[in-house]
């Protein structure tokens, strides 16, 4: 609500102040869309265009080719195979990482929700903090005790750290839901004789579509931008496209190829940005459910 | 004091049409209150005065010269809203002069009508308190208190005591009037609450759908509604109805109803009856009586009594209707069985069953 | 149990205490949360203090190598340069996003639309977006490029090559990704407000400008503090910006006590030096929290 739906005179002609909020808006969006657009376009571009032309020009004749080789052909390090590994490793860290997170993350928000348990309100704290908590600060006792316990280095080492480390949000916005539902339902189902995970999984999951969506969109872009614990425990054969994206931009020598660069670049970004624009309100109301703590 | 006129005025929100020909002139220091139920469109209206919402068509005069083109600020009015609307992170005091020092009035201006303000509701005590330290009933004080240190000739008030509880409601209805009769001033009131317009105004204006349905003083909204509607709102219990055909009989005019009939002879019609006419009687519980032997009435049976002290309501079965008639409790402790009954002509109403209007 | 027996125990309250399942499942999670945050955070605060270079020797050094560490030139860069762009990007973003918010809240057209171009970088890893305003931001590449094309042949933005001024860039990149969250936010905040508030300053004809800055925004005020404590966070823990924008450079200039942290841990080997650092960040962030933790708990009381 503001200023402008509240005043009830006659309004005589255009307003400038309308047309001047107007224009801001368009300006702003613009700096967001802008680079997003030159690098779709550049992408588009053969390599003696990017460097004859303006990067602001579009195509002369858009081509994939650029596109195909950060796919199948370009070169991280070593091996010329394409961003492809890292695609197919990020979507072996994420489905099985999603499931284990959001799921657990459910549990335990339910748990802290609805069912007293001495130490609830610590365990939240302790989740709640550790949200806060820079990855740096834990990194190399946690490599100690991943290589102890043989997950260093693995697949399922992955999907454990970042099922951990999720916890601390997907418990936070499970718990903010589940507390919002009646505690009659559960005490009527308690009569009924049902236990913890029955009431869990035949009534709470089925009421709860909005916050597993929410859970998914913020838990599968989460996983999926992730770069440094892909790239400490994950090993060599299970690096996540972003970390492949990375070796093969910022280690290129000698002529850098552009459109291959910003193509893998839109590759990467491609997952998440369908995730976004598919889920719509939920992603923002996931972000701000994430902020407005408590 | 300031006078309001509101001629021909029509609003549309998109498809939907709000506000239907409204006209309804506010004298100074009347008391007019906005009455109807939700979405009838009185907020709407005060909105309209106000300045808050644009209309389609029509004119707003305050004091005799057209506002449309004015903004809220310049028309001479001060508001009071249902949710009081203060400002939560000032002081009271500052709630109060917050307007003035945008206004950039002279300190000691400012500093003498707070004062005043808050003493004539009676907040010196809370001047250093915030929003949300204060009652429900705190609140509406100085959300009055803003606009009185507006000293402005109009005043608009938007459902101000609906979220008040009962007690609280029937104390401010009190001061609300105290405030009109000593200051004077005009005062257009919004409210769904019968008994609040009832009680604090000089006109009401009923509104249903848009439209006004009568605008008149309180007394003639109760004794000669204009329509069906204007009839049932207005009064607790309501008003009993009961449907029948007009007959001119041996000179006299007479309403049948199914279980008897009424006679009409003393009823001021507005257009001469015609016989065979389908109608509605209106009759309110204190205008009915036990009919004595040999009088003509209506027949029916008793079905309980509800003692309310100073009064007792008697419910009677008729044509599949609940039938009120208010007695003295000790007329009606004897009361039983099947009773005639008979109603006063001069203080009923004869609606056309067709178009809901008076006759 | 018996049914009757069952329904008095639960409506005595009896099953308010938690039943085995849920202390089975809860215990374990509380033992991994441990170990996962505080085991090792304690474990690392441990090695901060011991010698280890590349191997952890478990000798006690005292603050060794916290001085150490703050006698580097390259982490006193990085570690002013955190406070550069911290200040630099929490203003700004704060400002940019509230005005934005305010802007959206107008009843404008295409109000979805706007708010979704605005959210999108959100969405996007922060090497994606390093990588994207690499290239925008290259002088050879992107905007200067462009614009001395254009005919303004002396213009020069050449920021992310030099020493003294490539922390802004950071800045501009961190805004584009996050100014849309801080916007969200104060967007929820404002349609909070009751629209009465709105109409009584409209009568009492305060001016817009002034409803917002003596009105409004104070009432945001708790908002505000968790959009600024929200961004201090993502400060400190910013990290795939810095290796993907600038990989630290030109030279250690724009580095991050993040990054940092992580080349000393598993490419310099200075197990010590880098757990130091990690430490002092941490202590930072404990820092950027202090003031909203205090106000939540004083607001418990």
């Amino acid at each position: 609500m503001s200023f402008s739906q509240v005043s009830g005179e006659q309004k005589t002609g255009v307003d400038i102040g309308r047309i001047g909020l107007y224009a801001f808006l368009v300006i702003a969006a613009l700096y967001f869309v802008l680079p997003l657009a030159i690098m779709v376009s550049t992408s588009l571009k053969p390599m003696e265009e990017i460097t004859s032309g303006s990067i602001f020009k579009l195509p002369s004749a858009p081509t994939f080719y650029a596109w195909q080789k950060a796919w199948s052909s370009a070169c991280t390090g070593q091996n010329c195979t394409g961003i492809r590994v890292g695609f197919w490793n990020s979507v072996r860290i994420l489905l099985p990482s999603l499931f284990t997170s959001v799921l657990l993350g459910a549990i335990v928000g339910f748990a802290l929700a609805q069912w007293r348990v001495r130490g609830a309100g610590l365990l939240m704290g302790m989740l709640l903090l550790g949200a806060f908590i820079p990855m740096q600060v834990i990194l190399y006792p946690l490599v100690k005790i991943f290589a102890f316990i043989g997950l260093y280095n693995t697949l399922p080492g992955i999907w454990v750290v970042h099922t951990i480390y999720g916890l601390p949000i997907m418990a936070l916005i499970f718990r903010n839901f589940f507390a919002g539902l009646p505690e009659e339902l559960i005490k009527a189902a308690r009569i009924d004789g049902a236990g913890f995970f029955r009431i869990f999984f035949q009534i709470m999951l089925p009421m709860s579509r909005n916050v597993l969506i929410v859970a998914l969109v913020l838990q599968g872009t989460g996983i999926w931008s992730d770069y440094l614990l892909g790239l400490i425990i994950g090993g060599a054969e299970n690096q996540p496209m972003t970390v492949q994206l990375n070796n093969i931009v910022n280690s290129q020598f000698g002529e850098v190829e552009y459109n291959v660069n910003m193509a893998a670049t839109l590759l990467t970004a491609l997952p998440p940005l369908i995730l976004y624009f598919a889920s719509g309100r939920y992603f923002v109301s996931g972000i701000t459910a994430g902020a407005v703590k408590g | 004091m300031s006078n309001v006129s509101i001629r021909n005025l029509e609003k549309h929100y998109g498809a939907l049409h709000v506000l239907k020909d409204i006209n309804i002139e506010v004298e100074e220091g009347d008391f007019t209150v906005l009455l109807g139920p939700s979405g009838c469109g009185k907020s709407t209206l005060l909105a309209a005065v106000a300045g808050l919402d644009d209309v389609t068509s029509g004119d707003i005069l305050i004091d005799d010269r057209s506002v449309l083109r004015v903004g809220p600020d310049k028309r001479g009015i001060a508001m009071v809203f249902q949710s009081y609307a203060l400002y939560p992170t000032m002081s009271v005091r500052r709630n109060l002069s917050f307007g003035l020092q945008v206004a950039r009035a002279p300190k000691a201006e400012i500093d003498k009508r707070v004062r005043e303000a808050a003493e004539l509701l009676q907040i010196t005590a809370l001047l250093d308190r915030k929003p949300g330290q204060l009652s429900g009933g705190q609140r509406q004080r100085v959300a009055i208190g803003r606009a009185l240190v507006r000293q402005s000739k109009l005043f608009l008030f938007d459902e101000p005591l609906s979220n008040l509880d009962a007690k609280l409601r029937t104390e401010m209805r009190v001061e609300i009037k105290r405030l009109h009769q000593s200051l004077g001033a005009t005062m257009l009131y919004v409210t769904h609450d019968q008994v609040e317009a009832m009680t604090m105004a000089t006109k009401i204006a009923v509104m249903k759908a848009g439209r006004v349905e009568q605008y008149a003083p309180p007394e003639e909204v109760y004794r000669k509604p204009n329509s069906l509607f204007v009839a049932g709102f207005v009064g607790s219990p309501s008003m009993n109805f009961l449907e029948g055909t007009l007959r001119k009989q041996n000179g006299s005019i007479i309403a049948r109803l199914s279980s008897g009939d009424v006679n009409l002879d003393g009823y001021a019609f507005s257009t001469p009856p015609q016989d065979g006419q389908a109608v509605t009687i209106g009759i309110r519980p204190e205008n009915i009586s036990i009919a004595g032997e040999g009088d003509a009435g209506i027949t029916a049976p008793l079905l309980l009594l509800e003692p309310l002290g100073a009064d007792t309501l008697c419910w009677f079965e008729i044509e599949g209707r609940r039938l009120s008639v208010r007695l003295h409790p000790q007329k009606a402790r004897s009361l039983s069985g099947t009773l005639r009954l008979s109603f006063d002509p001069t203080e009923l109403s004869v609606f056309s069953a067709e178009t809901e209007a008076r006759l | 149990m018996t049914i009757p027996a069952r329904v008095g125990s639960i409506l005595r309250f009896e099953w308010l205490g938690a039943t085995p399942t849920v202390r089975l499942i809860l215990a374990p999670v509380m033992i991994a949360v441990f170990i996962a945050y505080y085991a090792t955070i304690l474990w690392t605060l441990a090695i901060s203090f011991t010698s280890s270079s590349l191997l952890p020797q478990y000798d006690f050094v005292g603050v060794a190598q916290y001085t150490r560490l703050f006698g580097f030139l390259r982490w006193k860069v990085a570690f002013t340069n955190m406070f550069v762009f911290g200040i630099a990007f929490i203003f700004l973003t704060l400002i940019i996003g509230t005005i934005l918010a305010i802007a959206i809240d107008s009843r404008v057209h295409a109000e979805s639309a706007f708010r979704t171009v605005m959210l999108y970088p959100l969405s996007l890893s922060f090497i994606v977006v390093g990588l994207v305003w690499q290239w925008i931001l290259d002088p050879g590449l992107g905007l200067q490029a462009a614009v001395r094309d254009l005919g303004f042949d002396s213009f020069t933005f050449d920021w992310i090559a030099r020493r003294d001024r490539v922390v802004y860039t950071l800045v501009i990149a961190a805004i584009w990704h996050s100014s849309g969250l801080i916007m969200a936010i104060m967007l929820a905040g404002l349609r909070g407000i009751d629209r009465e508030i709105w109409r009584a300053a409209k009568v009492e004809g305060i001016p817009t400008r002034r409803i917002y800055i003596s009105i409004v925004l104070p009432m945001l005020r708790p908002m505000i503090l968790t959009c600024v404590t929200l961004l201090a966070v993502a400060v400190v823990k910013n990290y795939e910006l810095v290796v993907a924008m600038t990989r630290g450079g030109p030279g250690n200039s724009s580095d991050m006590p993040s990054r940092f942290v992580v080349e000393n841990l598993f490419e310099r080997s200075n197990i010590g030096l880098g757990s130091a650092a990690a430490v002092v960040m941490l202590v930072s962030i404990l820092a950027a929290l202090a003031p909203y933790l205090y106000l939540e708990l004083r607001k418990r009381a």
